[in-house]
């Protein structure tokens, strides 16, 4: 990767895939890898790591300014997408996105860190317009999503605080379906408490995302502040319940409501298809190979998180079951 | 740094796709003696310690790609 920024002729990308946005130099710049095969891996982050464990990738990959962008979407559009997947995390997104990583000529994009780079310019260059924001992300879902081997259909898995940018990503993507999935409140809250995700961390969210004080959001107890941050998501996927292209995806209808949300993507998948999502659902979604082993329901809540579920999340979680039995 | 052979090699190879789809074919154990014969092929003198050293020097840029 060490070699200086190419003058780029974006017909030269063919074949390449942006695997990492770097923010912290004097301007942002795009690593590009070859990446062999498809991106099975629960998380791009991870196919991402399978390429750059090749000589080729180590001594070849490329590093372009984000201008490389545009000019390949140019000359090289990439698939359109045909649904979004957003989450509170937590809560079956990684199993919906692997469900739908069955269908036939299908991309996933899952977490893509280039896309969490872009959405997090608005926060790390606040001159920034947002035509520009919007532009970008058509560029780089446009490059992410070409198609290697003959694919014709992408999904976009985005981070859990993503949600927060809904009015962005769906002003570069306007008429895209997507779906919100969430789950009981107090599962939630204990699996960032035993293994917190960074969208939990204080700091790595704009606090004004959250309505609280940059000083505040450090002081928050960790519960607290999780709970905090897991409404602010809820409420952003809340504020949109009314839009045509919204649906709402209860962790306890999986792996049947990833179904239903295929046809909500506007697909029929075949039996084939269907027996093949139904195989992946008895796996741990985020460890392929491992059987999926659900925590037991009844299990009791700490004090603490008794008490966040209630403050912040029991409302809303009542409000997003309304809004997936609407639809 | 990459010695001049192998800066212009890197040119090459960004610039052909065609080219870098089938270095990126190679199997990783035999990457190094291939790639240093498809230089020769070209012309060029890529010494095994340029890519060794470059290979080193990506995997170590990928490592520390959150804090670049």
């Amino acid at each position: 990767m060490g070699h200086a920024l190419d003058t780029l002729e974006a017909a030269t990308l063919a074949g390449w895939t942006p695997v990492h946005v770097r923010l912290g130099g004097a301007a942002p710049a795009v690593d590009w890898a070859l990446i062999e095969g498809p991106f099975s891996e629960p998380f791009f982050e991870q196919t991402a790591q399978r390429a750059m464990q090749h000589p080729f990738n180590q001594v070849f990959g490329r590093t372009t300014p984000l201008s490389a962008l545009e000019a390949l979407r140019r000359s090289a559009q990439g698939l359109a997408p045909a649904g979004f997947i957003f989450h509170m995390s937590r809560c079956g997104s990684t199993l919906i996105s692997q469900m739908l990583a069955q269908l036939p000529a299908t991309i996933v994009l899952s977490e893509a860190q280039p896309l969490d780079a872009l959405l997090s310019l608005r926060r790390r260059a606040p001159g920034l317009d947002e035509e520009t924001l919007v532009s970008l992300l058509r560029d780089m879902i446009s490059a992410l999503g070409r198609p290697r081997a003959g694919e014709e259909r992408l999904f976009v898995k985005f981070r859990a605080w993503h949600i927060l940018e809904l009015p962005l990503i769906l002003r570069a993507f306007p008429g895209v379906p997507w779906a919100f999935v969430f789950r009981e409140p107090r599962a939630v809250l204990r699996s960032q408490e035993s293994n917190p995700g960074t969208e939990v961390i204080a700091g790595t969210i704009d606090p004004a995302y959250l309505d609280l004080d940059a000083a505040l959001a450090y002081q928050l107890a960790p519960g607290v502040y999780s709970a905090r941050v897991i409404a602010a998501l809820c409420d952003a996927a809340l504020r949109a319940a009314a839009f045509p292209c919204a649906s709402f995806i209860d962790y306890d209808t999986l792996p049947e409501g990833a179904l239903a949300l295929a046809t909500f993507f506007g697909i029929r998948p075949a039996a084939g298809d269907v027996e093949r999502m139904r195989a992946v659902a008895r796996n741990d979604a985020k460890e392929p190979g491992r059987l999926y082993a659900a925590r037991a329901s009844g299990e009791q809540a700490s004090p603490q998180i008794e008490r966040c579920a209630a403050e912040w999340l029991d409302e809303r979680y009542a409000a997003l079951k309304r809004a997936a039995a609407a639809r | 740094m990459a010695s001049e052979a192998l800066a212009e090699l890197q040119r090459r190879v960004s610039g052909d796709p065609a080219f870098a789809q089938r270095l990126r074919a190679l199997e990783p154990e035999r990457f190094v003696a291939e790639v240093m014969r498809e230089s020769a092929r070209l012309g060029l003198d890529v010494s095994e310690d340029d890519l060794r050293g470059s290979i080193a020097r990506g995997r170590h840029a990928w490592v520390m790609r959150w804090i670049r």
